[in-house]
């Protein structure tokens, strides 16, 4: 048995928990969290009774094998290495961090400790981007040459004081969220982004310091063209209108809202279900520990994260600075 | 005035102008009396629409004496737009002209000068805001439906296509639905971002011109606009000729066009395939320039629209050729 200890407590932890606790092969020991309260609530839901407000003695420990990450990226750096030169292996949240050089830091400590170092872009997971890369791999469509990643919801789920809308703690939204969506439209072109146009707009409110919606217009080695169109200020907030259309030399998928699987009419609106983001933390956690167990590559390292990352970071320049930015 | 027809003259019933021909044909207020082509022109097609429609076929300059006559249609090699424009305009008669307006911003400002000088009223066949959809949306905006508009996204992706347009897809028809974002949401575009290749077709490879392209706009009120542009050489998933789609955000809502809608989904001997119905964009556009001579009302979609997509065509090309933003 795998046994992880879990750092962070918040939003994401409860999705991560919930996969956990139906693994065959490894369980959470410890959790760990700045607020011990928080960090309470998510042992019980757990099942265990063991939790703290420090990761290092626990980290430490050699009954511990793994450390799944969920604090907020600029935690990332400390925590990651402190595990990995504690010899554990590592569930990183994404961002891998929020800046390259820290970035380079955690995979530098994670190869020199030979441990894994697996990056928690959950997409990769869900059965719409797997589905959509067998297709893209059966060769049915040609070569992509065109991907738009249009994702869509309203306002994040917190108020002045909530993580989201710190840029400070999460490197800001096209850092925190984009990188979900670059980081797949890098998997499916199977090419890396060489420069990228950024804008951004604050519509929900000017006093916010990050914004709520980025449109990243991304040039490819391979001449491609990607876009990851990403808003939280719908109106109304249950408007999660999605779209991705991917264009290739051969053919073209596309999906999004107007397939949904379920369309429910209520008094208060039209309630959209789409089957396709079912199943993603449990496949992400399954893959992590296999690899532990098999001794084998994790399918999203954190070099793939750092390229991801990195066209971010890019188009935060390209916000502020309305230029185009080579990616580095 | 009650029962007065209006004169109008065809000058070569070809391409889109034969389309904008047919429309003032079928009109109950129009009276298509001659129709002519330019020197130089194989004049079969044009003699066999004059004949079908019982109509002379004569000499451009006999048809500039014709009296009574108000306007001419008139397409020709772009090389000759300004000059013919202004032998209509001198003999005080009105123009209908082509897309696109001119090959360079500054022949366009010649144009304006020109109908400015000669005291006539221009339309130009940028049919698609034309579309009932899009007139219908126009009225929801003008409402404040979805509160102030922040993004506006446009696709306009054919499908099907034999070969790529000989001049480019983004100067062939970029007007089209740029034309439609600029009524929908009339704004200034302050600068330009393109991304643009053949990825396609052969001709357009050959030839060094685009097929696909997308483009990035920041407009005045800090209004983010795309627009994905292109052809491609299969069909769309769901039979339709392709994308001809609007999607715009707003403080207080969000409005989605598909001009492809509504239409009857079928699948019969030739296979499935999709239907429109309910539109006649090109008859709408001609009934509201006619409307507007025998009235003397204002009219849209003029040579000062014609001039200002031509301007955002040309930035987003070179913003492609050297991958910066271009300010207009």
């Amino acid at each position: 048995m795998i046994n992880v200890v879990l750092v962070g407590a918040g939003m994401v932890s409860i999705k991560h928990i919930q996969a956990w606790l139906i693994q065959q092969d490894a369980e959470v020991v410890y959790v760990v969290d700045h607020n011990l309260d928080k960090a309470k609530a998510a042992a019980q839901s757990l099942g265990i009774n063991e939790y703290g407000t420090d990761y290092s003695e626990i980290i430490s420990s050699d009954d511990v094998d793994a450390v799944d990450i969920c604090v907020t990226a600029n935690e990332h750096v400390d925590v990651a290495t402190f595990a990995a030169n504690s010899g554990k292996h590592i569930l990183l949240e994404k961002p891998i961090s929020t800046t390259l050089t820290d970035a380079d830091l955690i995979i530098e400590t994670a190869a020199r400790n030979d441990v894994k170092l697996m990056l928690g872009h959950t997409h990769h997971f869900y059965d719409y981007g797997i589905s959509a890369k067998e297709i893209i791999d059966s060769g049915e469509i040609g070569n992509p040459v065109y991907i738009r990643h249009v994702a869509g919801g309203g306002f994040w789920p917190q108020d002045w004081t909530g993580n989201r809308i710190s840029p400070e703690r999460t490197g800001g939204n096209v850092v925190d969220n984009g990188v979900h969506i670059v980081d797949m439209i890098n998997w499916w072109m199977d090419s890396k982004p060489v420069s990228v146009y950024a804008q951004a707009l604050n519509p929900t409110s000017s006093h916010i310091d990050m914004n709520q919606y980025f449109l990243m217009t991304l040039k490819y080695n391979n001449d491609g063209i990607g876009v990851v169109d990403m808003s939280r200020a719908n109106m109304p907030t249950s408007n999660e209108f999605s779209q991705i259309t991917i264009l290739g030399t051969e053919g073209e998928i596309r999906t999004g809202s107007d397939v949904n699987t379920q369309w429910v009419y209520k008094e208060d609106g039209l309630l959209l279900d789409n089957g396709g983001f079912t199943d993603g933390f449990n496949r992400e956690i399954n893959a992590f520990v296999k690899s532990i167990i098999e001794d084998t590559d994790p399918p999203v390292g954190g070099l793939h994260s750092k390229i991801a990352l990195a066209a971010c970071l890019a188009a935060e320049i390209s916000i502020k600075t309305g230029s185009v930015i080579a990616i580095k | 005035m009650a029962g007065e027809k209006l004169k109008v003259a065809i000058f070569s019933a070809t391409g889109m102008n034969l389309a904008a021909a047919e429309g003032f044909a079928k009109h109950p207020k129009v009276e298509i009396v001659a129709v002519t082509e330019d020197d130089g022109v194989p004049s079969d097609i044009s003699k066999e629409w004059a004949s079908n429609l019982n109509v002379p076929f004569m000499n451009f300059g006999d048809v500039l004496k014709i009296p009574g006559l108000q306007v001419v249609s008139y397409t020709s090699d772009m090389s000759r737009r300004v000059e013919i424009a202004e032998q209509i305009a001198s003999s005080g008669i009105n123009i209908f002209g082509d897309k696109p307006l001119t090959e360079t911003v500054s022949e366009g400002d010649e144009i304006i000068d020109i109908v400015k000088k000669y005291g006539v009223k221009m339309g130009v066949g940028h049919n698609y805001r034309f579309e009932p959809s899009i007139r219908d949306a126009k009225v929801r905006l003008t409402n404040g439906d979805v509160g102030l508009p922040w993004a506006i996204h446009s696709d306009w992706i054919i499908a099907t296509g034999k070969k790529g347009a000989p001049i480019g897809e983004t100067k062939i028809h970029g007007m089209y639905p740029l034309d439609a974002m600029l009524y929908l949401i009339p704004e200034k575009v302050i600068s330009v971002y393109a991304i643009a290749g053949s990825y396609f077709f052969d001709n357009s490879k050959d030839a060094g011109v685009d097929d696909l392209s997308f483009i990035t706009m920041n407009m005045e009120r800090g209004i983010i606009a795309t627009l994905a542009l292109g052809r491609t050489p299969h069909p769309h998933p769901n039979g339709y000729g392709g994308d001809q789609t609007i999607r715009i955000m707003g403080t207080h809502g969000m409005l989605y066009i598909d001009a492809n809608r509504p239409s009857w989904m079928s699948v019969g001997k030739s296979g499935s395939s999709n239907k429109k119905y309910h539109h006649d964009n090109i008859y709408h556009m001609v009934d509201h320039y006619v409307n507007s001579l025998l009235n003397g009302t204002d009219h849209m979609g003029t040579e000062k629209d014609a001039r200002d997509t031509l301007e955002i065509t040309l930035a987003a090309l070179e913003s492609a050729q050297n991958n910066r933003l271009v300010t207009l």
